[in-house]
């Protein structure tokens, strides 16, 4: 694994990876992102991802299904839920399932980088959120 | 880490778990002690804000309706301030009323514990619930808005603080972001009201990801003047971030000056 954090990014909405991607890599993570929820599992099936981050209401697969699937075959992988429907009960069933963090949409991409940061921290890998990237 | 609040109608047994589950933890407490603090705080006279803690508005305890919700509004101002620190053990403040929606707070009730109820306490639990409906909108001693109602008839109180504490380490009451920025919104929206209260009446504030929303009613002919009055009263708060005034018109008030 390089040092360069990697990060798949699972949103069926268009516009939240289009934002999302270009935030990220500015802090220096290296981004894969998917709107089809297949497509991501297939990918994660193939690679272990630093850390995922998830919308949870998709029409093809639901959050809390690629939140399961991620745990059970990379542990050290965390995971980040995102969704516009947050309510508390399923806030807490995310973290019993082993969720790193939830967010409420809308964020803005330095909350999402805050979250991230803490992640790589968790990792072992700490993140330098001010550093400039090449 | 997490927040616990307890609740009884027992306040012996509810202080001693309560003091025995923090002391487990190593977290710090916040009771009603705190309530002397708050009138310090805001300069309010401390016995009335006891009163105000246990009864409703009335004329002959000279505790006008506009004079209780302020008091109240302090109350849950300087706590949710105190909450957003974590790793705190809270009773005898209100507080489980008013963080329903922060899933990383614990909210404990416990039942029971002295026998059977006298009619005293019957009666001190009517004037509870009245008191909770009046300010919170709630019912006190409705078990769904716990998230544990412990019966001390049936369980000893140290086992009651090793189910609690065993419980708030389930990782469903970790603090994530989620739950951090609800409890945020809820203290900024509580300052603002806490400030619009203290010279208004009839508001209601609502916060999102620093978003505030002031809904307040009135006269027609009073709006302009109202909603003049809370720009710039909200507008001073700090951590104010957007703020959006919603106007509806007073109709009993309308309807009773087109009688006169």
């Amino acid at each position: 694994m390089s040092n360069q954090l990697e990060i798949l990014l699972l949103d069926d909405e268009l516009i939240v990876g289009k934002r999302l991607k270009p935030a990220l890599e500015k802090i220096g993570c290296c981004v894969e992102v998917f709107q089809d929820p297949r497509e991501a599992m297939k990918r994660i099936g193939e690679k272990e991802f630093d850390i995922v981050v998830t919308d949870i209401y998709m029409e093809e697969m639901d959050g809390m299904q690629v939140l399961e699937m991620v745990h059970d075959q990379w542990p050290r992988t965390k995971i980040i839920m995102i969704t516009g429907y947050a309510m508390i009960s399923l806030a807490r069933d995310a973290m019993e399932q082993g969720a790193f963090d939830f967010i409420a949409k809308p964020f803005k991409p330095d909350d999402l980088r805050k979250v991230i940061a803490k992640a790589a921290e968790a990792l072992g890998s700490p993140l330098d959120l001010n550093a400039p990237v090449n | 880490m997490s927040v616990l609040i307890f609740t009884s109608d027992n306040q012996e047994l509810e202080e001693k778990i309560a003091r025995q589950s923090a002391e487990k933890l190593g977290y710090k407490t916040l009771n009603h002690r705190f309530l002397d603090d708050i009138a310090r705080q805001y300069s309010l006279d401390s016995a009335k804000l006891r009163e105000a803690m246990i009864t409703t508005p009335s004329i002959l305890k000279r505790m006008s309706s506009k004079m209780w919700h302020y008091y109240l509004s302090c109350v849950e101002t300087a706590v949710l301030d105190r909450l957003l620190e974590d790793d705190i053990v809270c009773w005898g403040l209100g507080a489980h009323l008013y963080v329903l929606v922060v899933s990383h707070v614990l909210k404990v009730r416990l039942v029971g514990g002295d026998g059977s109820a006298s009619m005293t306490d019957t009666k001190k639990e009517r004037q509870r619930e009245k008191w909770s409906v009046a300010a919170w909108q709630r019912r006190e001693a409705d078990p769904r808005l716990y998230d544990l109602v412990i019966n001390l008839d049936q369980i000893k109180s140290d086992e009651a603080v090793n189910t609690v504490t065993s419980t708030v380490g389930y990782p469903r009451f970790k603090p994530m972001t989620y739950s951090r920025n609800t409890l945020t919104d809820r203290a900024l929206a509580a300052k603002v009201k806490n400030a619009l209260l203290e010279t208004l009446t009839n508001i209601h504030v609502h916060a999102q990801n620093g978003t505030v929303v002031v809904t307040t009613t009135s006269l027609k002919r009073e709006k302009a003047k109202k909603v003049a009055a809370i720009k710039e009263i909200a507008g001073k708060v700090e951590g104010m971030g957007y703020l959006e005034v919603h106007w509806n018109v007073d109709m009993v008030s309308e309807a009773a000056l087109g009688h006169r």
